[in-house]
């Protein structure tokens, strides 16, 4: 199990107008107000992200069609079998950007700033994904092995119980992040994933 | 090798070498540019495969020398050296055999209104690094990866007006074939063009494929040379590193279409190296640049929009002027800008296509105000503007903030005038207005007229404007005064058209001056200037649209002396004219306010909206509702995205909650009642109770659509997110509500909606049930009984026909 601090979250403009609906038919204008809201959100949104993460890696038992069994955990699935077919190793990974933005994106809905309030929730998400795109770049760098894609709990056939089990595992804990009865991450800008290694 | 660059563009393919950034070993110093000190070795490296490659330019090492960029690594105290070393190190290398390019990139700051940065602030930090450069010995400028053209225009003012080498300036576009404040290639070309780059063009961004399409524009809109250089491809990431897919091959494929487009200049950015630049070499270095052909046309621009004066005259919105306009001169006097921003989007409304700004008056500090005013219309409409005042530290104070390229008006044939306006116009790429006079007035003749704009004309294109960028006025006067001038004046546009191949313009309500009914006389001389070949009116946007009169033809033609018949034939409609709702259009603000998401003012404009005695019903009905059914509309079909819906519901909300408590008063209430019964089935009283289901702690989409029905006059009682079934039909009950909203996120936990829907049908609640939510769909809604909605927009209209359906049914509630 090792834990990554400082995980450096770099947002991208781009992800955040396409995630913001600004691609959705290729005819939308970004008026400079907007603009300037996105910018300012964008902003403030650098001192409420604190990326961290945390992985183990373990090594794959057994396989079959539809179940990966490792100690301790089975990822169970047709998906996440064939997506993980290749591998030897599988590392469990869970980033988080921390409970600070959504904090200040509950605020800004208390105080009716709805506009603010969508774009910050959506830049906490391009930002999530971002930090998560950075751990699973990491892990395989560290491991110096090639990798299956990204995947997690909920994609496919995958079913959401696993969350729990999975952050059990990865002591996701020790970086602040748990998960509720329906297996929503707590802080919600979270993501929580697998990777196979070959 | 012929050592002038520019004349080698006129007869060869020029190729540039690829990237440096991703050439360079990561992590080697806090910047690329600081290898210039600390490891030079490395760059003299990178240069030298490049060279050897064959390209004929190198790209110095210089891109982020800027002070802004530098002073992120704390490096700023080295500028000097880091410019300096970075030239030398290109220098040494190419021996002669490569020109040497100075790179200049963007400073990474956002200029005002985007960002806090002033045309001042960024000129400087340009000028900064340009002298720098110049001075170490580049042989040519380069400005690359643009992203916002107002900047590029700062950049490259700063290239020409510090040195004479010869420059470059190239933008970078989004995969929409944009900049990233919204600029396409043509807009762009036509911002840029009258400042005189050397080369224009696109680097980095979309790679080469994705680059086609915006050459292809560059290709049509300019007669400038152009130059290319795409990424390898669009970068992904494997394995921890990103990766940039094109081979040398497939640039070299792609580098000789663009020659066949008639590129002149081809090279490569982020993630090529020197094997792109040597297939680039062998494929196109040989080759001769392909001619292209492009008229020259006089055109406009704001950032996002281009304005052609090929066909019927084009508007100029002539309302933004404080001339005889009591509130607005009281308004700019306190600096407000509210009525600016409503006169802005009304002509727009109207058909204006251009927008004359006038901020000059009593007590008004006209610099100050028209850069503000300037801000503020820019945000508000995307239309081209006409600088309106004869002063040019005005003028200055406004082009420095003007996004696009924007029309002077005016400068005439005075040499104070001349001296000192037309600078102005060449130093910013603006066109121009010259009026025909000069020292000795307004001329009576034709001939007159045409020798001042020959003046004017010839003085212009001497300090370097362009012949399409100006326009002739040939000064309409006042019919009541001088009613023999009028067709001297359209007679003198004809012949100067003509004779001298310019564009018109008139600037039209003048002509009525004193006269009753001056809408009809405006309008019946604009479409008899039309006859006469105008290119361009100053107008209010409505004039233009009214026929024109006989009556009033007879008038201008100076067949009614003193235009007798026509004031006996006015009467009565003079009262009208007298006192004309001028500024207190407050529907049009109102609804303004809404479609722009303007949160400032919303609130005054409805206590306005009430003191002028409009009711509450009547202000959401009549006003607030159609124009954000407009902004809903617009959403669906994708001129506005997310953040614009809702910011407008935003400002929709707080105007109902003003408004609603209004209704809750007495005298209001036989409306609502009346509502109530449902012939107009107003959803001003209808409640709907709203929750995100227990478990589920995702409340963004359930947030927006409260939002979006309490802007369109529901009555949310929003229970937040995590909410228990219980709860949930407590309140529904207990409330009173006519409609109950559900949303859940995640498979764990939309069972819960079934949950929900059994329990109120055990209990025999009979309340509708609007569901959504990323993994609810119409047939699990149809299965438990409820109603599905797609997104916010679908949402209120469903609900707004549930609650339609809810009146006219049996639907009574236990």
């Amino acid at each position: 199990m090792k834990i990554i601090e400082n995980i450096p979250v770099e947002i991208e403009k781009e992800k955040v107008l396409k995630s913001l609906g600004y691609y959705r038919k290729k005819k939308s204008v970004l008026s400079p107000s907007i603009d300037a809201l996105i910018e300012g959100e964008m902003k403030k949104a650098k001192g409420l992200i604190k990326g961290k993460g945390i992985y183990i890696i373990l090594p794959v038992e057994s396989k079959s069609k539809d179940k990966i069994i490792l100690k301790n955990i089975s990822l169970k699935g047709k998906a996440i079998a064939r997506t993980m077919a290749k591998a030897k190793r599988i590392a469990l990974f869970v980033g988080t950007i921390g409970p600070a933005l959504e904090a200040e994106v509950n605020q800004l809905y208390q105080k009716d700033e709805y506009t603010k309030a969508t774009i910050l929730d959506t830049i906490g998400s391009v930002a999530a994904d971002g930090g998560a795109e950075y751990l699973n770049s990491i892990i395989i760098e560290k491991a110096k092995k090639r990798s299956t894609p990204r995947f997690s709990p909920g994609y496919g056939d995958w079913d959401l119980s696993i969350q729990k089990r999975l952050l059990e595992i990865t002591q996701a804990a020790k970086i602040g992040v748990t998960c509720n009865e329906a297996f929503f991450m707590i802080p919600r800008k979270s993501v929580s994933a697998v990777i196979g290694l070959y | 090798m012929k050592h002038n660059f520019l004349e080698r563009l006129k007869d060869e393919i020029i190729v540039f070498d690829g990237a440096m950034g991703t050439e360079l070993p990561p992590n080697l110093g806090r910047c690329p540019e600081e290898l210039n000190l600390i490891h030079p070795e490395v760059v003299a490296n990178v240069h030298s495969s490049y060279v050897e490659a064959g390209a004929d330019v190198i790209t110095a090492n210089t891109f982020g020398g800027n002070r802004l960029k530098l002073k992120e690594n704390g490096l700023e105290d080295k500028l000097e050296e880091i410019n300096t070393r970075g030239i030398e190190i290109a220098r040494e290398v190419t021996g002669g055999k490569a020109f040497v390019a100075a790179s200049v990139g963007p400073t990474g700051k956002l200029l005002e209104p985007l960002g806090e940065f002033t045309f001042d602030q960024f000129y400087d930090v340009y000028q900064e690094q340009i002298k720098v450069l110049a001075q170490a010995g580049a042989d040519i400028i380069i400005l690359e990866t643009m992203l916002d053209i107002q900047e590029a225009k700062i950049a490259l003012l700063a290239v020409k007006e510090n040195c004479n080498l010869p420059v470059i300036c190239s933008l970078t576009f989004t995969e929409e074939g944009r900049m990233v404040t919204g600029s396409d290639p043509l807009i762009a070309a036509t911002i840029l063009e009258p400042l005189k780059p050397d080369v224009l063009g696109a680097n980095c961004s979309l790679g080469p494929k994705g680059l086609m399409n915006v050459m292809k524009e560059f290709a049509s809109a300019t007669s400038l040379p152009l130059i290319v250089r795409p990424n390898a491809g669009l970068p992904r990431m494997v394995k921890g590193k990103t990766v940039y897919p094109a081979t040398p091959d497939y640039m070299a494929k792609y580098a000789l279409k663009f020659v066949n487009l008639g590129i002149n200049i081809v090279g490569s950015c982020c993630g090529s190296g020197p094997e792109h630049t040597k297939a680039i070499v062998e494929l196109v270095g040989d080759r001769e640049p392909k001619e292209r052909k492009v008229i020259p046309k006089t055109r406009l621009a704001s950032r996002t929009k281009v304005v052609f004066f090929d066909k019927r005259p084009i508007i100029i919105g002539e309302r933004i002027n404080p001339t005889g306009k009591k509130a607005l001169q009281e308004e700019l006097r306190n600096g407000r800008f509210s009525l600016v921003r409503g006169e802005a989007r009304k002509q727009e409304g109207e058909g204006a296509r251009i927008l004359d700004i006038n901020v000059s008056g009593e007590g008004i500090d006209e610099a100050r105000t028209i850069r503000k005013a300037v801000l503020v219309i820019e945000k508000m409409v995307d239309l081209p503007l006409s600088i309106d005042s004869p002063n040019p530290e005005v003028i200055e104070k406004a082009l420095k903030v003007v996004g696009g390229k924007a029309l002077i008006n005016s400068v005439n044939g005075k040499e104070e005038s001349l001296k000192v306006i037309l600078p102005l116009a060449k130093r910013f790429g603006a066109a121009i207005i010259g009026l025909t006079l000069d020292e000795e007035g307004i001329p009576k003749t034709v001939q007159k007229r045409l020798r001042i704009t020959k003046k004017i004309i010839d003085r212009a294109v001497k300090v370097g404007i362009s012949k399409e960028d100006i326009f002739i006025d040939t000064l309409a006067l006042t019919v009541a005064s001088q009613q023999e001038q009028v067709l001297e004046s359209l007679k003198a546009l004809r012949l100067i058209k003509k004779e001298l191949g310019v564009k018109t313009i008139l600037g039209i309500s003048n002509i009525s001056f004193g006269l009753p009914n001056r809408p009809l006389l405006n309008a019946t001389f604009y479409h008899l200037a039309k006859t006469y070949g105008l290119d361009a009116a100053i107008i209010n946007p409505r004039d233009a649209k009214l026929k024109s009169s006989s009556l009033a033809l007879k008038v201008l033609k100076g067949e009614d002396k003193g235009a007798k018949e026509y004031i006996k034939a006015q009467k009565g409609i003079i009262e009208e004219e007298i006192k004309p709702k001028e500024e207190a259009d407050i529907r049009a603000q109102l609804s303004g306010a809404i479609i722009d998401g303007n949160k400032e003012d919303i609130l005054r404009l409805a206590e306005e909206a009430l003191k002028e005695g409009l009711k509450p019903l009547e202000i959401i009905d009549e006003i607030l509702i159609p124009a954000i059914t407009l902004v809903g509309e617009r959403y669906n079909e994708g001129t506005y995205f997310l953040p614009q819906l809702i910011s407008s519901a935003e400002v929709m909300k707080l105007a109902c909650e003003r408004l609603s408590k209004e209704m809750e008063k007495p005298a209001c209430r036989p409306v609502c009642r009346r509502g109530r019964r449902g012939r107009e089935t107003l959803p001003t009283q209808r409640k709907i109770v709203m929750a995100t289901v227990e478990g589920d702690i995702h409340d963004i989409g359930k947030n927006i659509v409260s939002l979006l029905l309490s802007s369109h006059g529901f009555q949310v009682v929003d229970l937040g997110k995590d909410v228990k079934k219980e709860r949930i039909i407590h309140e529904a009950v207990s409330q009173k509500v006519d409609l109950i909203g559900l949303s859940a996120l995640m498979t764990t936990t939309i069972g819960r909606m079934k949950e929900i829907s059994d329990e109120l049908k055990r209990r025999r609640i009979n309340i509708p049930t609007l569901v959504g939510g990323a993994v609810v769909t119409s047939q699990y809604a149809k299965r438990i009984g409820a109603t599905y909605a797609k997104d916010a927009i679908e949402a209120v209209k469903k609900a707004k026909e549930l609650v339609k359906k809810g009146i006219g049914g049996s639907g009574g509630k236990q």
